[in-house]
């Protein structure tokens, strides 16, 4: 049986939101439908869990094709401990060893990149709640749904329109943080974390992530002692973070 | 082939970049890690895979407009930190008795990780069974993020709209082969 119109519009629609395709006019509208229809919620969720299962499948394949490459070329050789006949090859060797010590040094890794690999938006747990028509929505109710689609640079005005409140303040230094504006972000991610705000251990986290990037690296650690100390969903990832700094 | 070069090919999806940035830092890769942290060189291999992969998703997302250091750098701090990571799972999972360690999230957070990992088995499969037409559309789409106008050229389609719409065609394939609605 062919699906009235309506819905096989909607379902257009939420395929272009996931797809990041819609403007913010369209983005609004789109949340006005939902709004009114709370089943259509179920499809912008299924569409999110089929996006994420392409990618993941993409990854599998991507990893298959290099493993498939890997299967073409010749075993690597890892070089075996020698004994040394003569101390000239002993010396010869050592040469080598400082010059492989500098240039493997090179490879440590700076603040960006280790910024790069443990940094990753902030995710809230409980998605969006829509209430009422989209014209009722405050401007905080329409930046979280802006920033849990991603379009940080759309969410930022809004949250900057709305309610002063922690939750607000905790919300525009992630903005911030998305939008690479490091220094704007630690700003009020100290204030934040100086009047023990909640969620006190990531508000913690992406302060010492921030600091990170800054190259501030003694406040970091400060903080990811305090992380690596206790019972909370960063210690893992803290103490990693801690032994490469 | 410079950097800024390697970071335009990969921002088009074009993968055979990646097999050469593999070829060419594979044993490099292998006998350092190795040399500084002692794994085996089958873990080597594999961690290096994936930091290939996250290379090409961080230059995807445009983490890497600020990179200040080589790709080869990058790549490596990204194994670095990878079989690190995965050094340190070996040890942990095990006890000394050799019985599963539950540490961690809590028990509802497991759940829910398991649930979402089913889910996406399910997806998988149900990819598995859409036809590789298909799978290469909306790969292009999700994965590897192109515009339509470069799905396209890719998929010689006749203009943006065959393209969008067959994209269409191909999620509603899917949906149904996973009893969506």
């Amino acid at each position: 049986m062919t699906k009235p119109m309506e819905e096989q519009e909607v379902l257009k629609k939420i395929e272009d939101f996931v797809g990041g395709e819609l403007n913010q006019e369209e983005e609004f509208q789109l949340m006005s439908i939902l709004n009114n229809n709370p089943k259509y919620m179920d499809l912008l969720n299924d569409e999110k869990d089929l996006a994420e299962g392409i990618k993941q499948w993409s990854k599998k394949e991507l990893k298959e094709r290099l493993q498939s490459i890997e299967a073409t070329l010749n075993p690597i050789q890892l070089e075996s401990r020698r004994s040394y006949k003569t101390p000239l090859l002993a010396a010869a060797s050592v040469s080598i060893l400082i010059a492989l010590y500098f240039v493997f040094n090179t490879i440590t890794p700076n603040s960006q990149d280790l910024f790069n690999t443990y940094y990753e938006p902030y995710q809230p747990y409980a998605p969006v709640t829509m209430r009422g028509e989209v014209s009722d929505l405050d401007s905080f109710d329409k930046a979280q749904f802006l920033y849990e689609s991603g379009e940080f640079e759309k969410a930022l005005p809004l949250y900057l329109n709305s309610e002063p409140s922690d939750e607000r303040d905790f919300f525009i230094a992630q903005t911030q943080l998305a939008l690479n504006n490091v220094d704007d972000a630690i700003g009020i991610l100290e204030n934040l974390h100086k009047t023990g705000a909640h969620p006190k251990t990531t508000i913690t986290w992406f302060l010492a992530l921030s600091y990170v990037k800054t190259e501030n690296f003694d406040a970091s650690k400060t903080l990811l002692q305090e992380l690596s100390t206790t019972d909370n969903a960063y210690q893992e990832k803290a103490k990693e973070l801690l032994k490469s700094l | 082939m410079t950097d800024d070069l390697i970071i335009r090919q990969i921002l088009k999806g074009d993968y055979t970049v990646l097999d050469a940035i593999y070829k060419e830092y594979r044993e490099e890769f292998c006998t350092w890690i190795c040399k500084k942290y002692g794994g085996s060189q089958e873990m080597a291999l594999d961690v290096y895979q994936d930091a290939i992969i996250v290379l090409f998703q961080n230059i995807k997302e445009e983490k890497l407009s600020e990179l200040t250091s080589s790709i080869k750098t990058y790549l490596f701090s990204i194994g670095r930190f990878k079989f690190i990571s995965e050094l340190r799972k070996k040890k942990t999972v095990l006890t000394k008795d050799g019985e599963l360690e539950i540490a961690g999230p809590g028990l509802d957070m497991e759940d829910d990780r398991i649930l979402k990992e089913e889910r996406l088995t399910q997806i998988e499969n149900a990819l598995e069974q859409l036809g590789e037409h298909c799978r290469e559309l909306l790969k292009l789409y999700y994965y590897k993020q192109l515009s339509m106008t470069d799905i396209m050229i890719q998929m010689d389609y006749k203009n943006t709209s065959t393209a969008k719409n067959q994209k269409y065609k191909c999620m509603q394939k899917l949906r149904k082969l996973m009893h969506l609605k």
